[in-house]
C-alpha cells in the first residue's frame, strides 16, 4: 500500500525526484561502507582479545652454553608455573627461533647465532599480576630478561580499532542526519510547489496521513531506487578491496591477511549491507512523515 | 439511514448563523451581524451582486474561514469548537463546487470527479461503476481521459460539479456554478441539484444570476453590503428583501417549517 503511488499530487516532476535518488544512493554508498568499517573492526578486536589477550612471553637472554644454565632455568620455569591463574607454559623451541630468523639472516647463521629462548605463558584471563615486577625477580636470575604482556600492545590495537569502529558509526549517524536534512528540505520545497493541489485535497476532506502517504511513497521508492544503485556500488568497492588483499597479491608471509582477517563475507556482514539501503530508506520515509504533517500544519494551520 | 432517523431529524439547522461577523485584521467586515439558518433538507439560493460576500459566506460554511465575531454551527456542531483533525470528517459531509473549478491540473476528469471516494477509501470497483456514469449525466462521456486544460470553461464546471455530488454529500455548496454555461445547460445543472436534494441532500446555491433564481419557487437569501437578508421564503416567489436578524431567523425557520 505504501508503495502504490496514487498520483493525486504530481510529485514525480519534481525538482527533487531529480536528486534525491543520487543524494541517498551516495549516502547509502556510505552507510554501506561505514557499516562494514565498524562492524568489521570491532570482529577484528574480539578476534585479537581472544588470541592474544591472554598470552604474556617471556624472553631469557642466551645462554654461552645450554648446560651451565640448566638450574637457572629451571627455576625461573618454575616461578612461572606458580603464577596465579597460568595455564599453560610453552617453550620455544629454539630451533624454531632459528627458522623465523632464517629467511631474514640465512639459514646457517641463524642456526649459529644465540637466539634468546622464549616462554610463551597462556592465562585463562588476562593477567592482573605485576609483570614489572615478576620481570625483576626474573632478572635476579638471568639479568637482560624481559616479560612482554600481548596485551600492553594489544591495547593500543585496541584502542585504534575501537576508534575505527567509532569512526564508522560516527559516518553512519552522520548519513542518516544528511538523508533526513535531504528528504526534509525535498519535502518542503513540494509541499509548497504544490499547495494549491494540497488545499484542494484539503477541502475535499483529505486527511494530513492521506496526503502524507503520497510524499511518503514517492520518498521510499526515490530513496529504495537510490539505495540499490548505492548499496550495489558499495559491494562493488569491497569486493575490489578484498581483491586488493588476497593473499596472492602480497607475500607469501600472509601478513595483511592474516591482521585483517580477511574481509567479511559473513552473513552477519551481507544482511548488514543488504539492510544499509534499507535503512537509509526507513530513515527517509520517516523522515518524509514527519516533515509533511509538519508542512501541512504550517500551510493550514 | 432509517426513515424514522430522517424524519425525526428533518427540521434541524444543518447551517446556524448567529450574529456571525467576518473581517481581515484592519479592514471594513465583510459580514457584519449575519444571522439566519439553513434547515436539512432544504434548497436554496444565495444571490447579490459579485463582491457582495457570496463565496465569502460559503467559505464560512465549509470552515475556509472562521467567523471574526458571533457563533457558526454545522451540524449542530459548534464550529469554533472543530479543531483541525475535525476538519476533514465535517468537509467529507459536505460537496463543494467550487466559482473557480479547482480541478486538479494533472488528473484526467475521471480521476478528478473520482477523488473524494478516493480520499474517503472508496474501493476501485465502486469509483469505476460510479464515476462515469455520473460523467455521462452531466454530458461529458467523451471526456473521461481529458485533462482539464483540454476542456472548456462549461465542461470543466460540470466536471466541478459531479466531483461535488459523486460522494452524496450531506450538504452541497456551489458558488455560480451555472456561470460558464448556457442556460440551457444551466437549468439541466440545476435539475442535477434538484434530483440530489431529493435524495436529501441540503442544497445551497450562490449565484448572481436572478433569472434563474425566478425559474425555480426555492427560497433565497441575498448578500448586499456585508448582510444577509431573506428575500424570498419557501412558497412567496416576490418577498419583499427584508433584513434578517435573530428574530428574523427565527421567523424564517418557522416559515420553512410552515412550508
Amino acid at each position: 500500500m505504501a508503495l502504490m503511488t496514487r498520483g493525486d499530487i504530481p510529485l514525480s516532476h519534481d525538482p527533487s525526484a531529480r536528486y534525491l535518488p543520487w543524494l541517498l544512493g551516495i549516502m547509502c554508498y556510505f552507510a554501506v561502507l561505514a557499516s562494514v568499517g565498524a562492524v568489521t573492526s570491532h570482529q577484528l578486536a574480539a578476534r585479537w582479545d581472544f588470541a592474544l589477550g591472554s598470552v604474556v612471553t617471556v624472553q631469557i637472554p642466551a645462554a654461552v652454553t645450554d648446560d651451565a644454565d640448566a638450574p637457572r632455568l629451571s627455576q625461573a620455569e618454575r616461578m612461572m608455573r606458580q603464577l596465579p591463574g597460568i595455564l599453560r607454559l610453552v617453550r620455544v623451541d629454539t630451533s624454531r627461533s632459528a627458522e623465523l630468523l632464517a629467511p631474514w639472516l640465512g639459514a646457517e647463521l641463524a642456526a649459529d647465532l644465540p637466539v634468546p629462548r622464549l616462554f610463551d605463558l597462556h592465562f585463562a584471563t588476562l593477567p592482573e599480576l605485576d609483570l614489572k615486577q615478576f620481570e625483576a625477580r626474573l632478572g635476579e636470575l638471568f639479568p637482560g630478561a624481559l616479560v612482554e604482556a600481548h596485551t600492553q600492545w594489544m591495547s593500543h590495537v585496541a584502542k585504534l580499532t575501537r576508534a575505527v569502529e567509532a569512526l564508522g558509526l560516527t559516518v553512519l549517524a552522520l548519513v542518516m542526519g544528511a538523508s533526513v536534512v535531504a528528504v526534509i528540505f525535498a519535502v518542503r520545497t513540494s509541499v509548497s510547489i504544490h499547495r494549491d493541489v494540497i488545499a484542494v485535497l484539503h477541502l475535499i476532506g483529505a486527511r494530513d496521513g492521506y496526503i502524507a502517504s503520497e510524499f511518503q511513497a514517492h520518498v521510499l521508492k526515490m530513496a529504495l531506487r537510490g539505495g540499490l544503485v548505492g548499496g550495489l556500488f558499495a559491494v562493488a568497492t569491497l569486493a575490489g578491496m578484498a581483491a586488493a588483499l588476497e593473499p596472492s597479491a602480497i607475500d607469501s608471509a600472509n601478513l595483511i591477511p592474516t591482521l585483517l582477517g580477511g574481509l567479511p563475507v559473513g552473513i552477519v556482514e551481507w544482511i548488514l549491507i543488504a539492510s544499509a539501503p534499507v535503512l537509509v530508506a526507513l530513515v527517509a520515509w520517516i523522515a518524509a512523515r514527519l516533515s509533511v504533517l509538519g508542512a501541512l500544519r504550517k500551510l493550514n494551520p | 439511514m432509517p426513515s424514522g432517523v430522517r424524519e425525526r431529524e428533518a427540521h434541524r439547522a444543518v447551517i446556524q448563523f448567529d450574529k456571525v461577523e467576518l473581517r481581515y485584521p484592519g479592514s471594513p467586515a465583510i459580514l457584519s451581524d449575519v444571522s439566519f439558518a439553513v434547515e436539512e433538507g432544504s434548497f436554496q439560493f444565495i444571490t447579490g451582486a459579485s463582491g457582495a460576500g457570496k463565496s465569502s459566506l460559503l467559505k464560512l460554511m465549509y470552515l475556509g474561514l472562521k467567523p471574526s465575531r458571533g457563533k457558526l454551527s454545522l451540524f449542530g456542531q459548534n464550529a469554533a469548537g472543530i479543531g483541525r483533525d475535525g476538519i476533514p470528517a465535517l468537509r467529507r459531509r459536505i460537496g463543494i463546487v467550487f466559482q473557480d473549478f479547482r480541478l486538479i491540473p494533472h488528473l484526467s476528469a475521471l480521476d478528478n470527479v473520482a477523488l473524494p471516494l478516493r480520499i474517503a477509501g472508496a474501493r476501485e470497483s465502486a469509483i469505476r461503476e460510479y464515476v462515469p456514469e455520473l460523467l455521462e449525466w452531466v454530458g461529458l462521456s467523451g471526456h473521461f481521459d481529458a485533462l482539464p486544460h483540454t476542456l472548456s470553461g462549461g465542461q470543466q464546471q460540470r466536471v466541478a460539479i459531479a466531483r461535488a455530488v459523486i460522494g452524496r454529500p450531506q450538504l452541497l455548496l456551489a458558488d455560480e456554478p451555472t456561470g460558464n454555461v448556457d442556460d440551457g445547460v444551466a437549468v439541466r445543472l440545476l435539475y442535477l441539484f434538484e434530483e440530489l436534494h431529493k435524495m436529501g441532500t441540503t442544497v445551497l446555491i450562490a449565484t448572481h444570476n436572478r433569472a434563474l433564481v425566478d425559474r425555480f419557487t426555492y427560497p433565497c437569501l441575498n448578500v448586499d453590503g456585508g448582510r444577509v437578508a431573506r428575500v424570498r421564503g419557501p412558497g412567496n416567489r416576490r418577498s419583499a428583501p427584508r433584513p434578517v436578524g435573530a428574530a428574523g431567523s427565527a421567523n424564517a425557520s418557522q416559515q420553512q417549517r410552515g412550508g
